[in-house]
Order: C-alpha cells, then structure tokens, then sequence
C-alpha cells in the first residue's frame, strides 16, 4: 500500500498520526510570537518523532534515568565482584586509619571557612536576580524606556549591596 | 490530566510534612528545611490554581510563585546566617539550648 | 491518576519525609535537593515552565547549596548519639497532624474537587516580561530593596567578629 502525503494528511485516523496535544507543546517562548493553538496534526516525515514530540521532557527523564543506572551498574558489579573474591575479613590492624607517616588524629570533617558561606549569600541574591532579568531581556523590544529605568533601578539597588560587600572585603580572599 | 484537588493534596502533605519538621526536630536548620518545605508547598498552590483558573493569562499566580522565590531565597540567607552567629556563640545549632531569652 | 503525577508525587513526598526524618544533616539536604526537584518538575507538568526552571535554579541550584554550607559550618563537637527530636516533639507532631487534617478535610469537602479541567494555558516568557515591567513593577523595586536588604544583614550576622567592620 503506498501512502503519499496527501492520503496521510486526510487520514487523520490513521493510528500513528495522532494530534500534538498543545498542552504539552515545548513552550519557552523566546521568541514570544508562537502562540499557535488548536490541533497541529503530524504528517509526513515527522510522524517518527511523534512520541518525542507528545512528550517534550522524555528525553529529560530518559536522561535522568540513564544518569541513575549508569553509576549504579558499575557499582553494584564492583560489590558483587567483591563479596564473590574477597570476602571480608575485618581486624583491628587492617580498619586502622592510615595512610602514610604518623598516624592521623581526629576526624576528616575540618572547620569549614565561614568565607564560602558569605559567597554563597552573594550568589543566591545574584541568582534570584536572574530569574527577574530574563522575563525582562526576553520582552526587552515591546517595553517602555519607563520600564527600563525600572529595572535599572532593580539592579541599581542590588550593585549597591555588591559594591558594599565588596568594600567590606568580602569578596577579598584570606 | 491530574484534577486540581490531587494537587492540593499532595501540597498539604508536603506543608504537613514541613510544619512536623519545624515542630519536631532540635537541630536549627532542619526546622528551616522544614519552613522552606511549607513555603514550596504554598507555592505548589499557587501554581495549581493559576493552571486551572478561569484567567490563566493574567499570570497571576506565576508572578507570585516568582516574587515568594525571592523572598523565601532572602529568608534563606538570613535564616542560615542567623544560625551560624548563634552556632559561633554557643558551638551548638540545637534550638532548645538556645534558652538566653527565657525568663 | 495519572501515572506521572502519582510517581512525581511520591518522590517529592519521599524526598520531604527524608529531609525531616533523617538523623544525617547531609544527607536532609540532598533528599531536600530531591523534594525541590520534584516540585520543580511537578511545574512543568503544570505547563508553568519558567517557574519551573526558576525552581530548578534557584532552590537546587542556590537555597540547597547554601543549607550544604550552613550545616558544614554548624557540625562542630556533636557526639552523635544525642536524640534529634526537640523535647516538645509529642505536641509539635500533634499540632502538624492537625493541621494536616484540616488542610485534608477542608480541600476533600470543598468544591474544587468538581472542579472542571480547563485547557492547558500556553504562558510565555514575553508575557511574564510584559506583565512584570507593567502591573507588578512596584513589587519588583520591594523585591530589589528585600534582597539587597537581605544581602547586606546576611553577610554582616555571618561575617567572622575579627573581620568585622573597618
């Protein structure tokens, strides 16, 4: 049976050309203008895509599932591999903590430079910032020289605060 | 699609969950993890409702989501300094042996 | 139910639990990373990518990170067999289970349960833009003033009493 484009378009029935439900169209909207609604229906060429297109995080959970397996695997074989050939046979002499030269004291968990915790306060603020600068960048071309100022104004107020931690000397490294 | 009420479930377990942590655990951050779960949980419904509202283009409940990030990110960063100038004072992070205020 | 839902649901419901309940600070953390992941995902499902992502970025990238910081600064000489319930957990539970069952009840009985599902809204982010730089730039200049606020207190409650101010 041969199928041309025309017959494939017609038979909307057809099992594999079901309709992109625009509820789980990929929406980021960069370019703003894409607001198609309605039914687009997969013809033609793509209709191997279809799955991928139904569902636009598959490939992000595919992804996330691999990134699971692919360490687990390993490990898993490692301690297998293990218990298999060297079971395990603890003494006082073989759990000591050792490496080279004396023995250490102590735990390995040091005081940690209260330093990086007042870099981190400046990169969360830094970060809330972001998430307000992209809806703003990203509708730069229909806004107003008063909304501009605005958000001139919004990072006016943040430089301030990094210009005061800055001369500080939070940022300097001891 | 999920209705609405699952939703609204799920983000009361989660603000019980987090309100169970805050009320329940001695160790200050982890009553802060807690608060954090129950701001996540209102904002989880805040979503739900903008998503099945009769004027989702208004955005309403997306630009509150938005600005509750940035407040729960600058409550964040005090709560966590606060217990670290509490930890240097009294070398513990276990709230009921901060007892200075008591009477 | 939706298959997707129920497991996003179940993660992020697993993940909270751990976060409170574990007796390892960091390993709360991460399952709390877990928690905030799967919200953030349960946001997209809900077609509200931005808020999503601005999740994603934020609390695993930013809030998760600092709370690792807080709790590497805080374990100090701890022996670790103290208990990790406050001495009034009988009554903090009971309250939290209260509530819960309040918060159930009230959503179970309310009309949102017959609530219709609407078609799915298409947000872009050059709406968020427009409506943020119009109806809600007063927010946005409170929120520029919180956070540089909040910046500054920070850093000075966190910063060490040697370094202090010069």
């Amino acid at each position: 049976m041969r199928l041309n484009s025309t017959t494939l378009r017609n038979r909307s029935d057809w099992s594999g050309a079901v309709p992109i439900r625009p509820e789980y169209g990929w929406k980021i909207g960069w370019n703003g203008g894409s607001r198609a609604s309605g039914i687009q229906t997969v013809t033609g060429t793509r209709t191997t895509h279809m799955q991928a297109s139904d569902h636009p995080y598959l490939f992000l959970a595919v992804f996330l599932v691999v990134a699971v397996i692919f360490p687990l695997v390993p490990l898993g074989l490692a301690r297998l591999w293990a218990r298999t050939f060297s079971p395990p046979k603890p003494g006082p002499v073989k759990n000591a903590i050792y490496e080279c030269g004396v023995e250490s004291k102590g735990d390995a968990w040091i005081q940690f430079k209260s330093e990086y915790y007042l870099y981190g306060i400046i990169f969360l603020i830094f970060d809330v910032e972001a998430i307000f600068l992209f809806p703003f960048a990203v509708a730069f071309t229909n806004l107003t020289i008063g909304a501009f100022l605005a958000m001139m104004m919004f990072l006016l107020l943040l430089v301030e605060g990094l210009v005061w931690a800055w001369q500080k000397g939070v940022l300097t490294w001891k | 699609m999920t209705p609405l009420h699952q939703y609204l479930f799920l983000s009361a377990l989660l603000f019980g969950v987090g309100l169970a942590g805050a009320l329940t655990r001695r160790n200050a951050i982890i009553v802060l993890i807690g608060i954090e779960l129950m701001l996540n949980a209102a904002n989880l419904n805040f979503i739900a409702f903008w998503r099945f509202s009769r004027h989702p283009e208004l955005a309403t409940g997306l630009m509150f989501v938005l600005f509750s990030i940035g407040i729960a990110a600058a409550e964040a960063a005090v709560g966590l300094a606060l217990i670290i100038a509490i930890y240097r004072h009294y070398r513990t992070a276990n709230l009921d042996q901060f007892d200075s205020m008591k009477g | 139910m939706d298959p997707v839902f129920a497991f996003l649901a179940l993660l992020t419901t697993a993940g909270a639990v751990a976060a409170v309940s574990l007796r390892n600070l960091v390993h709360c953390a991460l399952c709390l990373v877990v928690a905030f992941a799967g919200l953030a995902a349960l946001y997209l499902q809900l077609n509200a990518q931005f808020i999503g992502f601005a999740q994603i970025l934020v609390y695993v990238g930013a809030v998760a990170i600092l709370i690792v910081f807080a709790i590497l600064l805080t374990r100090g000489s701890e022996p670790g067999n103290q208990p990790i319930l406050s001495s009034s957990w009988q009554a903090g539970l009971g309250v939290a289970v209260l509530v819960l069952g309040a918060l159930g009840v009230a959503v179970a009985s309310s009309f949102v349960r017959y609530y219709p599902v609407s078609p799915a809204p298409q947000p872009t982010v050059r709406e968020l833009g427009e409506q943020l730089m119009t109806n809600y730039v007063l927010p946005l200049e409170v929120i520029g003033l919180l956070l540089t606020a909040a910046m500054i207190g920070a850093v000075i409650i966190a910063m060490h009493e040697k370094q202090g101010p010069r």
